[in-house]
């Protein structure tokens, strides 16, 4: 498969400044200092295009500040960014055409009106040929299962199915590059899973190049071919999906808790896995295959009140991420 | 409740109002360029020969600059948010707080029409000086009295007008249409555009005319109007009205709202 | 061009479906703006009914500056409403996807919302000021009345103008709604020719404050109270003022920060 550059990023520097002040009424003839705080600082990437790219990091990493500079919406302080071979502040309209971008908790669709006349406006804006909008919008609509509520207005629609006719106004003008910031936040599980096969289907049909950005690490898992971690605006992974499965993501969160407060020594024979514990709650990382074998252990050792498995946070894989890879 | 608490929710409130300082100044400046904008049309009127009857041009230019501070005081009222409250669903919440809502909606407006008052000085003082307008200056306590509860009467008439307004959210689903024509009805026959009493006395006896003429008249012309009893009496007829109004609406929209499912 | 009235059409339609969800709203909407005219109609006879001429100006002049202040204003408004809903915009972070289109950013947010309800108004005003002029009023020269035309589409772009200066100042503080009524409170007093007001006032109307320039402009040329030469000069003013506008929005949009997600 040919690849070529999508996204080169060089010395970048970019902050953010506010001013604090007092409140109340001496606040109210204050200034306050203006206060800088450094979201990048010499960043460099540089990044293959035609796959699906996770981006991931703990809050405040600067995700969608990166995502928010790669589509031209803010100015960097320094440094170049190219993008599809464009300068993307410059947003030249063959640039724009070319870019979706779809934010978590914004929304592209008149609130009153059923997203049908949303998706007719994007026609318009993106100069999509009637031929093309009508084949575009009933693929789309089909295969996220939305065909049906085109014409119901979106303030009557669930965050599910609004997320999805959301997703179908980023991907209308079927843009080469996508940025999705946090797609299935908050979500329920089936629009989780329809939005994720809707990532793969588009980038293997498109050919397009996909960057996603989430809190869960199943959207990363099931759709990215490459990761990108970041970690106060420093790059400190990047390269193929497996490596960090391989890290992680075979592991799963148990978390504990007991009846009363138990002791570290109890817990000998699981030691290696116990991440956390204080007094009556613990959690364990665990592989997929010793999961059975550790249930069984604190059921039949110790009365437990609550008990919950799920996948890895973003944040514990980040964590034993660094831990593994100093 | 304590006094200690009711300055804790009017320093709060204020905190709230200045949080973003800029536009807090310069909505300030707004208001200003507004008194100026009113003052100066009619300063320019006056100057070219225009006379209102009844009053002398002092008088005149005295009454606009006392009718906009009285504004400050009456119209500032932060109930306008209780429509929004019921149509979002959000007013449940207020039936939770530890105190009464409509102490906590009294002393948010107290906090409000002090803030507003307070700063409307700034803007009256200079012009004051300029004019040479010395309101008060024959005052005796029965004039004082009238305009005590000239105040008061214009405050709760209008805080009920809108408490009536606010109610419709029960029953209408957009009500900022009716408001606006409200609104535009409300500038024109309570006073803000000319003194009423110079127009035609009928005028003055409308319950609008609470809400900015009669203390704004007292200001400008530092006399009692004939028959002040009367119009005192009028303006609590009008205000009994209100507020069997806002209560019957009030009650069975609250029964209403009860009703709906999230 | 054609793309941009594509997006005007689809905009003004939608906001059309949008604002007539509720027809009773609607209608109330258009009793008070026209209430609004009628009562300020009503202040002029009560004027006029005690007085033959004020600073030297007739019943009709005076209405016919009134009528000039109406269009302008209406006009203007009907074109940049979206700068009303900026703050919110810049508040809530909905602003970032209207720099994703591929469409002049000034266009997008500017005309983001074309009110319907100034369709009705917008065209009484126009009939009324025809009629007057026509039944009460007088035609200037041809010249003139070209002269009038180019001023008075520039005033309404001068007045988009400063809606835009606005939102260049809210791209970081959301003042856009506080400034626009600034700049709507203001050019009330251009319901009235500035000059009667104190003198002071009315430099300040003609230099800091443009509102002598921008609302009173068309009708000075159109009653000859100023020359050619004058007229030249309030054209570069208008013109320069544009300019300026567009280039303070591309000046701050390097310093927009975006709502954080």
């Amino acid at each position: 498969m040919p690849k070529d550059k999508v996204i080169e990023v060089r010395h970048l520097s970019k902050s953010y400044t506010s001013r604090e002040r007092p409140s109340g009424i001496k606040g109210l003839f204050k200034w306050g200092k203006k206060k800088k705080k450094a979201i990048f600082n010499d960043f460099n990437l540089s990044l293959d295009g035609q796959q699906v790219i996770g981006l991931i990091g703990p809050n405040g990493a600067g995700k969608t500040t990166l995502l928010k500079l790669l589509s031209g919406i803010i100015y960097p302080d320094q440094g170049k960014i190219k993008v599809l071979g464009y300068r993307p502040q410059k947003r030249q309209k063959s640039f724009l055409r070319q870019l979706g971008f779809l934010m978590g908790n914004k929304s592209h669709l008149w609130w009153n009106l059923p997203p049908i006349d949303s998706f007719q406006m994007l026609k318009v804006i993106y100069q999509i040929e009637e031929n093309a909008f009508n084949d575009t919008l009933t693929k789309f609509s089909r295969f996220l299962e939305v065909d049906h509520l085109l014409f119901k207005p979106v303030r009557q629609l669930s965050l599910g199915e609004r997320m999805r006719c959301q997703l179908i106004a980023a991907f209308l003008h079927l843009p080469k590059l996508v940025f999705l910031d946090e797609p299935t936040l908050a979500l329920d599980i089936i629009s989780q899973e329809k939005i994720r096969k809707f990532i793969c289907y588009y980038q293997k049909e498109y050919q397009a190049t996909i960057i996603v950005t989430s809190h869960y690490l199943k959207d990363i898992l099931t759709t990215a071919q490459e990761v990108v971690i970041l970690n106060n605006g420093q790059l400190v992974f990047q390269g193929n999906k497996d490596k960090l499965v391989s890290l992680t993501g075979h592991q799963r969160e148990i978390k504990v808790e007991f009846f009363s407060p138990t002791k570290r020594g109890k817990l000998q024979e699981y030691q290696p896995y116990l991440k956390k514990l204080n007094d009556s709650q613990a959690m364990f990382l665990v592989p997929k295959e010793k999961i059975v074998d550790l249930t069984k252990f604190l059921t039949t050792h110790f009365s437990i009140t609550d008990l919950t498995i799920k996948e890895m946070e973003i944040e514990t894989v980040i964590k034993e991420f660094f831990k593994r890879e100093p | 409740m304590s006094w200690k608490r009711w300055w804790l929710i009017g320093y709060s409130f204020f905190k709230e109002e200045t949080a973003f300082q800029l536009s807090f100044l310069v909505s300030k400046l707004r208001e200003f360029i507004n008194l100026i904008v009113i003052f100066l049309l009619w300063y320019a009127l006056l100057k070219h020969n225009f006379h209102l009857k009844n009053y002398t041009n002092q008088q005149t230019l005295g009454y606009f600059l006392y009718s906009f501070v009285i504004g400050q005081i009456i119209l500032s009222t932060r109930l306008w948010r209780i429509g929004d409250m019921i149509i979002s669903g959000n007013i449940s919440a207020l039936f939770l707080y530890p105190i009464k809502m409509w102490q906590l909606f009294l002393s948010w407006d107290i906090a409000h029409k002090v803030i507003n008052f307070t700063i409307s000085l700034f803007y009256l003082l200079p012009f004051l000086f300029f004019f040479h307008l010395t309101p008060f200056q024959h005052f005796t306590l029965t004039t004082y009295i009238f305009f005590i509860l000239s105040l008061i009467l214009g405050s709760l008439t209008y805080s009920f007008i809108v408490l009536i307004f606010n109610s419709l959210a029960f029953y209408l689903t957009e009500m900022w249409s009716v408001i606006f024509l409200f609104n535009i009805f409300l500038s024109f026959f309570s006073g803000q555009f000319f003194p009423l009493d110079a127009v035609s006395s009928l005028l003055a006896f409308s319950p609008f005319a609470y809400v900015n003429f009669w203390p704004s008249r007292l200001l400008a012309r530092s006399e009692l109007p004939p028959h002040s009893i009367l119009i005192l009496a009028v303006g609590f007829f009008w205000l009994l009205i209100f507020f069997l109004t806002f209560t019957a609406l009030w009650r069975t929209g609250l029964k209403k709202f009860s009703g709906w499912g999230e | 061009m054609k793309f941009y009235l594509r997006i005007i059409w689809t905009n003004f339609w939608l906001s059309f479906k949008e604002g007539f969800t509720n027809p009773l709203s609607a209608l109330l909407f258009i009793s008070g703006k026209l209430l609004r005219f009628v009562f300020f109609l009503l202040f002029f006879f009560f004027i006029f009914k005690k007085v033959k001429l004020i600073a030297g100006y007739t019943f009709n002049d005076l209405l016919f500056y009134y009528l000039v202040f109406v269009l302008v204003d209406s006009i203007s408004q009907f074109l940049g409403r979206g700068a009303y809903f900026f703050d919110s915009l810049v508040i809530n972070g909905n602003l970032d996807k209207t720099f994703l289109y591929p469409v002049n950013d000034i266009f997008i947010n500017l005309f983001s919302y074309l009110d319907p309800l100034d369709l009705i108004t917008i065209p009484f005003f126009l009939t009324y000021f025809l009629y007057f002029i026509h039944h009460s009023y007088y035609w200037p020269s041809l010249s003139r009345l070209l002269a009038f035309s180019l001023s008075f589409l520039l005033s309404i772009a001068a007045t988009l103008a400063i809606y835009l200066l606005s939102m260049a100042l809210g791209l970081t503080t959301p003042l856009t709604g506080e400034l626009l009524w600034i700049w709507r409170n203001t050019s009330k007093l251009g319901r009235l020719p500035v000059n009667i007001y104190p003198r002071f006032i009315s430099y300040l109307l003609f230099s800091l404050l443009p509102v002598g320039i921008i609302i009173n402009g068309p009708v000075l040329i159109w009653q000859a109270r100023i020359g050619w030469w004058e007229w030249f000069l309030f054209t570069i003013f208008e013109v320069s003022f544009i300019l300026i506008a567009i280039s303070s929005w591309y000046q701050a949009l390097k310093h927009y920060q975006s709502a954080s997600s």
